[in-house]
């Protein structure tokens, strides 16, 4: 799970919709981390997963304004991106559809070594082949409630459905990532697979 | 053509289909989903792990999301901006209609309108270069809450486009002196003060007139009337 990010307050975000430019910067800092690891959870690839992340963060401060500062940050933010990233797959279905089949073409069958000894353009890739494993939904859920940690409620409320579907979602994405990669886990930690 | 074709006879009742459709569950969630076996826990784990490792790339805030938010700044402010363009441009009509006030001076008195116009009389010019006359401390009639525009006026300061003052001698026997400024005319009563004051003017606004309405042979200088005398 990733440690979890500061989150704006109230208060900064009313500064960036002042105009405060150092707001701003703080503002952008802040948020871009977390767009880019949900946009990357959802659509499994670094690239567009970048691409988006800036496109995601211009709708964010366009809309800024709209925010009802009595909700909670985290789930507008949340809606806005996986909005996005819905919209984007949508758009690239057939393309990804393609990129899938030619993962699954590269994707050896050599032992997963530690996260923590990968390269981070390795350890993208895998993370995105791994998700892409999953449907969209289902990734929306695993990496919301299990990457990032959020409370079943607020995923829930974020995806539109309720906590018993979040909680089938989630069964299903454990069940798809043991797929792939539990025969790549080494021994040590796959423990009774091997 | 139509969305919807309209209900006919013969056509199939989906009452039964909307009322399975409503009583659809959602899946219930797998009993052991919490109790998953170890490969699934090490699966998740591992993608913990990686997820915790990924570095998010170093981004710098963009040109254009700075010009977006001045952009929405300046729409926000636009009605307010447009107000207070609004209130400069009716001040400075109002400045430019409205006379200006009478100078500030412990030697001058300020009688607005006491003295007819200088109507049709021709100008004589002031010669700069006469030495100013020996000034007196006395005419004290003070004005004392004059604003700064009657004192720019008197001290020469006034706005840089502003037309030099002109001086009207409308009755020098009386050893009064007007200065015209606009619509205002200001009646220096003293006469030792007035030609330190003429003096002063000239040094200051050397294209300021002094005119003698009375007659073109009237004599004109800033030593003219007595000093000391009123």
């Amino acid at each position: 799970m990733h440690p979890p990010q500061p989150e704006p307050d109230r208060t900064l975000v009313l500064a960036v919709l002042a105009g405060d430019t150092a707001a701003l910067d703080r503002w952008y800092r802040l948020e871009h981390p977390t767009v880019w690891r949900l946009a990357l959870g959802v659509l499994t690839d670094p690239g567009a997963a970048e691409d988006l992340a800036q496109e995601a963060m211009l709708r964010l401060h366009d809309r800024l304004d709209r925010w009802d500062s009595e909700r909670p940050y985290t789930r507008w933010r949340n809606t806005v991106v996986l909005n996005l990233c819905r919209d984007r797959l949508r758009r690239s279905a057939a393309r990804d559809r393609a990129e899938t089949a030619a993962a699954e073409d590269r994707a050896g069958r050599e032992s997963l070594p530690p996260a923590a000894e990968l390269e981070q353009g390795e350890l993208r890739a895998l993370i995105g082949q791994a998700l892409g494993k999953l449907t969209p939904r289902e990734r929306e859920a695993f990496v919301l409630r299990e990457l990032e940690g959020l409370p079943t409620k607020e995923v829930a409320a974020a995806m539109e459905i309720g906590e018993s579907s979040l909680r089938s979602l989630l069964t299903l994405a454990r069940r798809r990532l043991r797929e792939f990669l539990g025969a790549r886990l080494p021994e040590t930690i796959g423990g009774e697979h091997a | 053509m139509p969305e919807h074709d309209p209900f006919q006879e013969g056509d199939a009742d989906f009452d039964a289909l909307r009322d399975a459709w409503r009583s659809l569950q959602a899946p219930e969630a797998t009993p052991d989903a919490d109790r998953a076996d170890a490969v699934t826990r090490a699966s998740v784990d591992w993608m913990r792990e990686a997820w915790s490792a990924i570095e998010p790339p170093v981004v710098a805030l963009p040109a254009s999301l700075v010009w977006r938010a001045r952009l929405r700044t300046a729409r926000r402010n636009a009605p307010i901006l447009a107000a207070a363009a609004a209130l400069v441009v009716l001040a400075l009509s109002i400045w430019d209609t409205s006379p200006p006030t009478p100078p500030e001076s412990e030697r001058l008195a300020v009688v607005p309108g006491d003295v007819e116009p200088a109507g049709g009389a021709p100008e004589t010019a002031l010669d700069p270069d006469r030495g100013p006359a020996a000034g007196s401390g006395g005419g004290d009639a003070a004005a004392p809450d004059e604003p700064q525009g009657a004192r720019d006026l008197a001290q020469g300061s006034g706005a840089p486009d502003a037309p030099a003052p002109t001086v009207v001698s409308a009755a020098p026997e009386e050893n009064a002196i007007v200065l015209e400024h606009g619509s205002v005319r200001l009646v220096l009563l003293d006469a030792a003060e007035v030609t330190t004051t003429i003096d002063h003017e000239l040094e200051l606004n050397p294209g300021a007139r002094l005119m003698t309405p009375a007659s073109p042979a009237l004599p004109v200088s800033p030593t003219l009337p007595e000093e000391g005398t009123r």
